[in-house]
């Protein structure tokens, strides 16, 4: 008898701890809500830190078959054998995100012509644009890649540079990348780092594309992953 | 122990007695557990609140005024932005602009016309009013600007 008592309270004590931590739980996730803290982006960035990559999988991929989930504010944009292909002028094309921090994988973009493309990010109000481009910009100065914030659709002086090798091919096919974590923005192109930005004007907010001139560019697919 | 108060060994005649319960231990170590959590649950929270445009203003507000001129000198009508918490003004015909409420502190301030515009930074100070004199309205739509 002594034991079933002695069990039976043992049992109550751990049913009890099992509500205390359940409330603390719930009142955590509450609290980090209510304070703007995103928990699925925290989730998926330990997770990623711990190895384990494919436990968020990627935020989105997109092969254009077609232009269904993206919002096209101005320009000329159309999917052409499978690609996305943006030519018209002053062209922006978005997707919209909830995330802060992410990679963008572009693995085959090519400028067939023109003084260069963008690559949104942490963009929200698509309309009047507020965020980021990184700019593959031949027309900028000899030639450069550049990083730009906008404010209200306005772009503002470019808040990174690097200036491109004289010899650089602009017009062929190549892979880029845009790390997007806290107040650190890093471009990849074919694989090496070629700039790195900082800025803490904007948490968080979509991915998107853009032209300009006389641009006509085309990208083979798009996937967006948690940044490591 | 002293001897008198050591048990006899009549109380070990069915065995060992039980070994004490550990519930106390256990609550200890949850409760430091739980403790530990919580601290940085709330030290997140709390640099996410204070890093937030709600926060911004709690430190105290100040003015940021100035005049938007162009290359050459001249008055322009432009929009001024105040990133972060977003707060805006249109210059008037003497391109002169006020922008009230602005959190105390090291601010952003853009000004943007046509589509194109530039950034500076300004230092406000509660109560004050921060004259950043006359700024360039610069277009970047032509490289190396």
């Amino acid at each position: 008898m002594r034991n079933f008592f002695s069990r039976r309270a043992s049992a109550q004590a751990v049913s009890e701890y099992a509500l205390i931590v359940m409330f603390i739980v719930i009142g955590i996730v509450a609290l980090l809500a209510i304070t703007g803290v995103d928990l699925q982006s925290v989730y998926c960035r330990v997770a990623t830190g711990l190895g384990l990559v494919n436990v968020c999988g990627n935020y989105f991929s997109d092969e254009f078959a077609n232009l269904n989930n993206w919002q096209i504010v101005n320009g000329n944009w159309r999917t052409e054998n499978g690609e996305l292909v943006g030519s018209g002028g002053e062209g922006r094309i978005f997707r919209e995100l909830n995330q802060r921090d992410y990679l963008i994988n572009i693995p085959a973009a090519n400028l067939d012509r023109g003084n260069g493309y963008g690559v949104f990010f942490r963009a929200t109000d698509v309309r009047n644009v507020d965020g980021y481009t990184f700019q593959y910009d031949p027309g900028y100065g000899s030639g450069a890649f550049i990083m730009r914030k906008w404010v209200n659709g306005n772009e503002l002086s470019p808040f990174a540079v690097a200036t491109a090798p004289a010899s650089y091919n602009w017009n062929t096919n190549r892979s880029v990348q845009v790390a997007v974590k806290g107040n650190t923005f890093t471009a990849y192109v074919d694989g090496k780092q070629v700039l790195q930005g900082t800025d803490s004007t904007y948490s968080q907010g979509g991915i998107g594309f853009r032209t300009w001139d006389a641009t006509t560019a085309h990208f083979g697919s798009v996937a967006v992953d948690p940044v490591k | 122990m002293a001897l008198e108060n050591s048990p006899s060994l009549k109380e070990y005649g069915k065995g060992l007695p039980p070994r004490p319960r550990e519930r106390g231990a256990m609550a200890r170590r949850l409760g430091i557990v739980i403790a530990g959590v919580l601290i940085v649950v709330l030290g997140v929270s709390a640099i996410t609140l204070l890093q937030s445009d709600q926060a911004a203003g709690w430190f105290g507000v100040g003015t940021i005024t100035g005049v938007v001129v162009d290359d050459a000198g001249k008055p322009v009508a432009a929009q001024v932005f105040v990133l972060k918490p977003r707060l805006q003004a249109q210059t008037d015909a003497r391109g002169a602009f006020e922008i009230r409420g602005v959190p105390a502190g090291q601010r952003a301030v853009a000004v943007v016309r046509d589509g194109s515009g530039t950034e500076y930074p300004a230092v406000v100070t509660t109560g004050d009013t921060t004259n950043l004199g006359e700024i360039k309205y610069l277009g970047t739509r032509v490289p190396g600007q």
